[in-house]
């Protein structure tokens, strides 16, 4: 009995929450059309108004503000993919400079004619090896990702033997990197799928002992300039 | 004019038939939505932003709900994810306030029952609340619920049971008022 009173006074009482007020119909009705509509004319080829104006005719509000639609998305995309282009393009674009503008002669390395350009070619693909490497670091620290990377590891663990074993490179520092780097991507490549969080937090543990990724942090931007240290 | 008649005239292009459906639902829609948000330029957000995706996925509707069903489902889908992104800059902005130190708390009066049971239903996990909304509030029925939730009809049943016994723990100082 008292349950029934309860919840018949609760239904009463709740009608006072969130009262809504009576349906704005005509102006909802106004920006669903007008955003429909505004989609409609964004479909066509130029991927712009037909007006060329990004919201002529629509009420401010028709905007569509909750929810992102799937072409904002597409168009987030590939801004972001743009910019990215761009950094490497910029990237590759400082690395030669050192072909044209030498700096002093590499630590350790008697410098030879014709012998510069090998040695921007053996670091630009140090460079963007240690740049793979620190990328696959970075997914161990995601779980679902560090079941998928034995087989990325073992790839770039035969990419690491073959620079090691380059006579080309001569600085210590890339050499000691590369050694401990090769160690990790070995764990890496036993990791079974699915590993368990112990076998990971263990080449965790490895890795921050020897400071790798400080190290690769520090290697990567300093590609360009390590000519200088006597990498060739 | 039935469901199907009016859904294949949409579908086919027809203005004055999507209009006759937005005339159909649309204070539903509203309705349910201001009931979630209590704010009446999202609760008009979110009612446009459903009407857009029912005409955009229309063609995937397939009879096994009621329309009205299909087109509450959505409107609920779009209220969570909008006041989940509304609740992540409203945190964003209370922990700016509290580090500005502007908000200044005095002693609050003890609020009355309305004011109490406002807090105590805001409090409701989601899921709960959504349920009792609908069906104490805007009288849908278990098996409206189950649909556009997408759960079933004895979930609905529980969830709402939890919503009002929690809701009479929030007010048992006013039992008075339905007691005797």
């Amino acid at each position: 009995m008292t349950e029934d009173r309860f919840e018949e006074f609760l239904r009463e009482t709740a009608q006072d929450y969130h009262r809504p007020p009576e349906t704005p119909r005509a102006e909802i009705w106004a920006r669903v059309e007008a955003a429909r509509k505004r989609d409609r004319r964004t479909d066509g080829q130029t991927g712009r108004p037909a007006d060329g104006r990004e919201d002529a005719g629509v009420l401010p509000s028709a905007r569509r503000p909750v929810l992102p639609s799937a072409r904002r998305t597409v168009r987030l995309v590939l801004a972001i993919a743009a910019v990215l282009a761009l950094g490497v393009a910029i990237g590759r674009l400082t690395m030669r400079v050192p072909t044209s503008r030498p700096g002093p002669a590499p630590i350790g390395v008697a410098p030879a004619a014709g012998a510069a350009r090998p040695n921007v070619a053996y670091q630009v693909v140090a460079t963007q090896h240690l740049s793979r490497v620190e990328a696959l670091l970075t997914e161990l620290k995601t779980e679902q990702a560090a079941a998928n990377l034995a087989p990325q590891a073992r790839d770039l663990l035969s990419t690491t033997r073959l620079l090691l074993d380059s006579p080309r490179i001569t600085d210590p520092m890339l050499r000691s990197l590369l050694q401990d780097v090769e160690l990790v991507l070995v764990q890496l490549a036993q990791l079974s799928p699915g590993g368990r969080p112990e076998e990971r937090a263990l080449i965790d543990q490895g890795m921050a002992e020897r400071q790798i990724r400080p190290r690769l942090r520090n290697a990567i931007p300093a590609g360009p300039a390590a000519q200088t240290r006597g990498e060739t | 004019m039935s469901n199907p008649d009016l859904i294949a005239r949409v579908l086919a292009g027809d203005p004055q038939a999507e209009r006759e459906l937005y005339d159909a639902h649309v204070d539903r829609v509203h309705r349910l939505a201001y009931r979630m948000v209590g704010d009446g330029e999202l609760a008009a957000d979110y009612t446009q932003e459903t009407f857009i995706r029912v005409f955009d996925r229309l063609g995937t509707f397939r009879g096994e709900a009621a329309l009205s069903t299909w087109i509450i489902s959505i409107a609920i889908s779009v209220v969570y994810n909008g006041q989940r992104k509304v609740k992540r800059l409203r945190e964003r902005e209370a922990d700016l306030e509290d580090a500005a130190g502007a908000t200044a708390r005095g002693a609050v009066a003890e609020p009355d029952l309305k004011v109490r049971l406002k807090q105590a239903i805001d409090r409701l996990p989601e899921g709960y609340r959504t349920v009792f909304l609908m069906h104490d509030v805007e009288g849908y029925t278990h098996q409206e619920i189950g649909a556009a939730l997408g759960i079933q009809e004895g979930t609905s049943k529980a969830q709402l049971s939890r919503a009002r016994a929690k809701l009479r723990d929030a007010l048992s100082a006013f039992a008075g008022e339905w007691v005797g």
